[in-house]
């Protein structure tokens, strides 16, 4: 086990409005959406991470910048102990894959299914195809002529996966890689996806809100929320005692066949140009005091964990 | 009834042949059900949601009859079609990167929706309140920085984000039927809470048919009063959404709901039907459920169970005659 990724202190802002020339010229001040501030962590090989966190807290982008589809504002990213420069993108796209959030716009519209999938390879390998597809559950006849929009929406997303597979890169960041599909096929490819990962030893960084996926697949979890890690910690303990309140507020509101209730937590979602004061949690949070409203909490070590609250001090 | 569908069939054309992916359904609702769809990936649902909003690609086509209003939804003109696809029944599509214009800025579209019902009902078109009532919506579902969302173009949101764009839009349209097709997908627990509550709200207060096709069967039992499980293109079972979950019938349905990951196993290997879904090249003669099922007999293997009346439901399955 080695570190294979690492972020130091990582930023990234968009603008939130694409500036013309009047704008600059008339220097008004651009307006950034912080959709990462400041996030370090580091990830060791043969292993997986999922990160979990609210929808818009910096999930995607954090998996765009280790694929180098991004570039950082700030702070510097390491592939294996070196810098991520221009010099070697080349060879950290060879060994990164990354299975995209919104397959059916990720894939080449214009191309057959076994094509795309297939695409990583040097050669057309139709056994190696028809073999992944069947593992995946797509039946090989019926598809591999056809083109993306001809497919059903989890029908693509195992397509993405496949693609992603077939050529077993060192580490795959995968966006949300199940989100369509029915429990019993998302078991499949999660059973799938794990006896790769110990075969092959691969790395994972594993996106997702379902936090029962993350339970099965993850070594290590990662909450993201508004931009910054809230909590980290080995899998069984983070799902098992959350101490972030935000973390177990996720845990809280998952549906059930036992509950027809449903309680959104209440308060607002902050802002990510202007972060309230603070720790970015305290609107919502239901343990609230009042050095939350006016001091960020940093990230800390707290037993095995690391969190970012006051309430561990 | 506001919406009855008889004999059902779609087609769609292929380079492999032509196939039909749903099989003579029947299907009524009620104003004011909320019908959830489930079943397995591929097995038709995003068809049928498109179809009752007549937005099947070129290469599909349906048979039978959809009635909407006293009207075959799939005989009327085209622009009456347009008309009823603006105010009556609105899609939120599985990909809501479909349902927005990509060169348009996100506040663009969602002021168009509401000039589109205000129109409808008569009320002021005045661009400041349009915007206001936009904004509002969007805080409702949780985005923070409305107004700098309004500006970006859909690319420039996270999944979650493009998501509740599109539910945005919904809101703001109020149609008489709403298809979603797996309109939660990308939202966290917390956010997808706060959805649904909302889905319930403009169920309740407007009336509003919703037909929510989801995977998840925890967010079926929570939002629908009705299910339909959805196999091969054909249903399976439907009835009551509680009594199907707390005493599932149907194997398939009974595989379904096993196969919902728990906090209790977490070890070993995760449950999942054993086999594949059939391919629609090669459907199994009999029970398209025949070669997975664990109770199959003879008589599944040679012939079609019909929709049985079983209980308080209907059910596809031999095990019930
Ligand atoms: N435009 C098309 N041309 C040809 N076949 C299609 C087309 N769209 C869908 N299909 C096929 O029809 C079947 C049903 O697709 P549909 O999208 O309705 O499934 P679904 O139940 O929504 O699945 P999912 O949960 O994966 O979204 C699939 O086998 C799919 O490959
Ligand atoms: N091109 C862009 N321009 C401006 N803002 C952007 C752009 N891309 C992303 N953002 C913003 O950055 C923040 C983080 O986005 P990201 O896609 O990383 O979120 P996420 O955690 O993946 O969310 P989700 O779960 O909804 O997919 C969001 O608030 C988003 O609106
Ligand atoms: S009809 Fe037969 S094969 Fe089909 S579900 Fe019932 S028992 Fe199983
Ligand atoms: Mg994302
Ligand atoms: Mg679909």
């Amino acid at each position: 086990m080695s570190e294979i990724y690492r972020f130091e202190d990582v930023r990234k802002y968009y603008l939130s409005q694409k500036r013309g020339l009047l704008e600059i010229a008339m220097r008004t001040k651009p307006i950034y959406v912080k959709a990462l501030d400041n996030v370090s962590f580091t990830l060791t090989s043969n292993q997986v991470l999922a990160v979990v966190g609210e929808s818009g807290s910096g999930k995607t982008t954090m998996g765009k910048i280790m694929v180098t589809l991004e570039k950082p504002t700030s702070g510097k990213v390491f592939f294996r102990g070196e810098e991520v420069n221009k010099k070697n993108t080349a060879d950290i796209r060879e060994n990164i894959d990354m299975v995209f959030q919104n397959p059916s716009t990720s894939l080449n519209p214009r191309m057959k299914i076994k094509h795309i999938i297939s695409e990583s390879l040097k050669n057309f390998d139709e056994e190696k195809v028809q073999d992944i597809m069947q593992q995946v559950g797509l039946p090989y006849n019926e598809l591999k002529d056809k083109q993306p929009r001809e497919l059903s929406g989890g029908q693509v997303q195992r397509v993405a996966i496949s693609k992603a597979i077939i050529k077993k890169p060192e580490l795959i960041v995968l966006d949300e890689p199940t989100s369509a599909l029915d429990e019993s096929i998302q078991a499949q490819i999660l059973n799938l996806l794990v006896d790769l990962q110990k075969q092959f030893k691969l790395t994972y960084v594993f996106i997702t809100h379902n936090i029962y996926v993350a339970k099965y697949i993850a070594d290590f979890i990662v909450v993201l929320y508004a931009g910054k890690i809230i909590e980290y910690g080995k899998n069984e303990e983070v799902l098992e005692k959350p101490l972030h309140p935000y973390t177990q507020l996720l845990i809280t509101s998952i549906p059930t066949t036992n509950s027809k209730e449903l309680k959104p937590p209440v308060g607002d979602v902050p802002s990510l140009i202007n972060r309230p004061e603070g720790c970015s949690f305290h609107p919502r949070c239901p343990f609230a005091m009042e050095r939350c409203k006016t001091q960020e909490p940093p990230l800390r070590n707290h037993g095995n964990y690391l969190v970012a609250c006051w309430l561990y001090e | 009834m506001l919406l009855t569908i008889r004999n059902l069939s779609v087609f769609y054309n292929t380079v492999v042949g032509k196939f039909k992916v749903i099989e003579d359904m029947n299907l009524d609702l009620e104003e004011g059900d909320i019908i959830s769809l489930v079943g397995e990936s591929a097995s038709g649902k995003s068809t049928l949601g498109q179809v009752l909003t007549r937005m099947l690609p070129g290469t599909g086509s349906a048979e039978g009859e959809v009635i909407f209003d006293g009207k075959d939804v799939l005989k009327i003109s085209e622009n009456r079609m347009t008309e009823i696809r603006g105010t009556s029944i609105f899609m939120i599509f599985q990909n809501p990167l479909n349902s927005l214009n990509p060169v348009k800025t996100v506040g663009f579209q969602l002021i168009e929706a509401a000039r589109i019902r205000r129109e409808r009902d008569h009320l002021s078109t005045d661009e400041a309140e349009m915007r206001k009532e936009a904004e509002e919506s969007l805080i409702s579902l949780r985005l923070p920085d409305a107004d700098s969302i309004m500006r970006r173009y859909p690319h420039e949101l996270s999944g979650g984000q493009v998501q509740r764009v599109v539910i945005c839009m919904a809101l703001l349209l109020k149609p008489k039927i709403l298809i979603a097709d797996e309109p939660t997908t990308a939202l966290d627990v917390t956010i997808q809470a706060q959805v649904i509550n909302l889905l319930r709200t403009l169920n309740k207060e407007m009336k509003m048919t919703i037909i929510f096709i989801t995977h998840d069967i925890g967010l079926a039992y929570v939002l629908s009063n009705n299910l339909v499980v959805l196999y091969s293109g054909r249903i399976m079972e439907s009835g009551n959404t509680e009594s199907i979950i707390k005493k599932p019938l149907h194997p398939y349905t009974s595989g379904l709901i096993g196969s919902i990951p728990n906090s209790s196993k977490t070890s070993g290997k995760l449950f999942s039907i054993k086999g594949s879904p059939p391919s629609y090249l090669s459907l199994p003669d009999g029970c398209k459920f025949s070669n997975r099922c664990q109770f199959v007999f003879e008589r599944c293997m040679q012939e079609e169970p019909k929709l049985l009346d079983v209980q308080d439901r209907k059910v596809k399955c031999w095990l019930y005659e």
